[in-house]
């Protein structure tokens, strides 16, 4: 069925007016959910994901637990009000469950498990509104969670999605054009620059591929920046309801004693 | 059946994981012409089952389950059936002889197993043994024509994308020679099924 809406029109604008390598807005909020760890809300335009963190922890289950390392559980929940049309999936959806495995497998090596032995971290995943590019919007959040958890990884993981329509290459695909353009979702390490996950469910010519892999690569630095900024801004507000700022008094910080040890004030 | 790892009471996650491969292989990227399975508009239709059995379990079991369901596909044969009207007359095989489905393009999967240690290359289509002690597996699924069906890299290792191209490269290359292949054996086996009557 082809699509009734343009994808990219004649003035490089697509169906939501944004340009070819425009990202959505992104609108992060690390306020604390319930009795989570860690929690983020991550909406890429209107693709919005909660996700909360509890751990590291005791296990729950002994015989689930490795003697060197932690064990992250992910669960996937994805709301029936979520997509256009209101339907219950069953925790046993292999869609869900598929998702659910690929973020785990995605933080595995980049969450320093092998620091908490025989604990587990779990990390509750709940879909609020879908709209195109659902996995890069669950491992964005997921990733802001984690790290407002204070869960020590090797490098933020940032996801982006991208497309191709005809020889162009568009970023950040809203449902629409998901739908009907070959898409894939890759995730980086800004750090290294490293690519911890790419999927692609659609036929693509293999240079068309080349072409919007590089660029999805580069865009994901640019989610990193924006990733980066909001966990400042949240660390800062922490840091100054907590009185715990820069003290500014008369009286010099010097070591009495002189022995470079804390002193009791 | 496939290995004493596998317990028949629920689904392991690497059954999910081959499960939803294949389905992504061989149903989403339509490899099979459905269009062409209508018989009757609205009414009747050809169903197509395909099963696969895992027999023996020595690594890789995505790789082969996608060849030997791709093979199948082509190979099979499906009566032949003739509409007139609002009638449908299916023609026993023995009657007229079969034809095969309507295939638009052949995808084969590459997996590509790699290792925590970055002096270890990734290695093609890993062994048991390679299998178990990857720290990640990158399947690509293409075919023959330089197009990309599926391609998954779930988590594990991080790889620098020049890596993940080069590695696209090799399985293009395989692609090739796998679809010259299975065209040879194909043929082959259809030349010994044609039986000349004089």
């Amino acid at each position: 069925m082809a699509s009734r809406v343009e994808i990219l029109n004649q003035g490089g604008f697509r169906s939501d007016g944004r340009r070819q390598y425009e990202l959505r807005d992104m609108s992060i909020d690390l306020s604390q959910q319930g009795q989570a760890d860690g929690s983020a809300v991550v909406a890429h335009g209107l693709t919005q994901v909660l996700v909360s963190v509890f751990g590291p922890r005791e296990a729950k289950m002994r015989s689930q637990t490795l003697h060197d390392r932690a064990v992250i559980n992910v669960e996937l929940n994805v709301a029936a009000f979520s997509a256009s049309d209101r339907r219950r999936r069953t925790r046993g959806d292999k869609r869900i469950l598929e998702l659910a495995t690929t973020i785990r497998s995605t933080f595995e090596p980049v969450v320093q498990t092998n620091l908490y032995p025989r604990s587990q971290i779990d990390i509750f995943v709940q879909v609020l509104q879908q709209d195109g590019g659902l996995l890069q919007a669950c491992i964005n959040a997921t990733t802001l969670a984690l790290i407002n958890a204070g869960v020590p990884m090797l490098d933020f993981v940032c996801a982006v999605t991208g497309g191709v329509h005809s020889t162009s290459p568009l970023l950040d695909l809203t449902l629409l054009e998901e739908n009907d353009i070959p898409n894939i979702t890759v995730a980086v390490m800004p750090k290294s620059g490293k690519v911890t996950l790419v999927t692609m469910e659609t036929r693509l010519h293999v240079d068309r591929f080349e072409e919007i892999f590089k660029i999805a690569c580069d865009a994901g630095k640019v989610i990193h920046d924006e990733m980066k900024l909001s966990v400042r801004s949240r660390t800062s507000t922490l840091v100054n309801a907590m009185g715990s700022g820069p003290r500014v008094s008369g009286v010099d910080l010097v070591d009495g004693d002189g022995d470079d040890r804390m002193n009791e004030y | 059946m496939a290995s004493s790892d596998y317990d028949s009471s629920r689904p392991s996650d690497e059954e999910v994981t081959i499960t939803r491969m294949l389905d992504k292989v061989l149903k989403r990227s339509d490899a099979v012409d459905k269009e062409s399975l209508c018989i009757l508009a609205g009414q009747r239709v050809w169903h197509i089952r395909l099963t696969l059995h895992f027999l023996a379990d020595a690594g890789n079991m995505l790789d082969c389950a996608c060849l030997a369901g791709m093979v199948a596909l082509k190979h099979f044969r499906r009566p032949d059936v003739e509409v007139v009207g609002d009638d449908v007359t299916i023609h026993d095989p023995t009657e007229r002889a079969p034809i095969p489905l309507a295939i638009h393009h052949t995808p084969f999967c590459f997996s590509f197993a790699f290792f925590s240690d970055p002096e270890i290359n990734p290695v093609i289509d890993p062994s048991q043994l390679e299998q178990r002690l990857s720290a990640g597996l990158l399947s690509v699924a293409l075919n023959a024509q330089r197009e990309l069906c599926v391609l998954q890299k779930l988590g594990g290792v991080p790889l620098e994308s020049d890596e993940v191209l080069k590695i696209i490269n090799i399985a293009v290359q395989n692609a090739k020679d796998l679809n010259n292949l299975v065209d040879t054996r194909l043929k082959e086996d259809w030349a010994s099924r044609n039986v000349e009557v004089r």
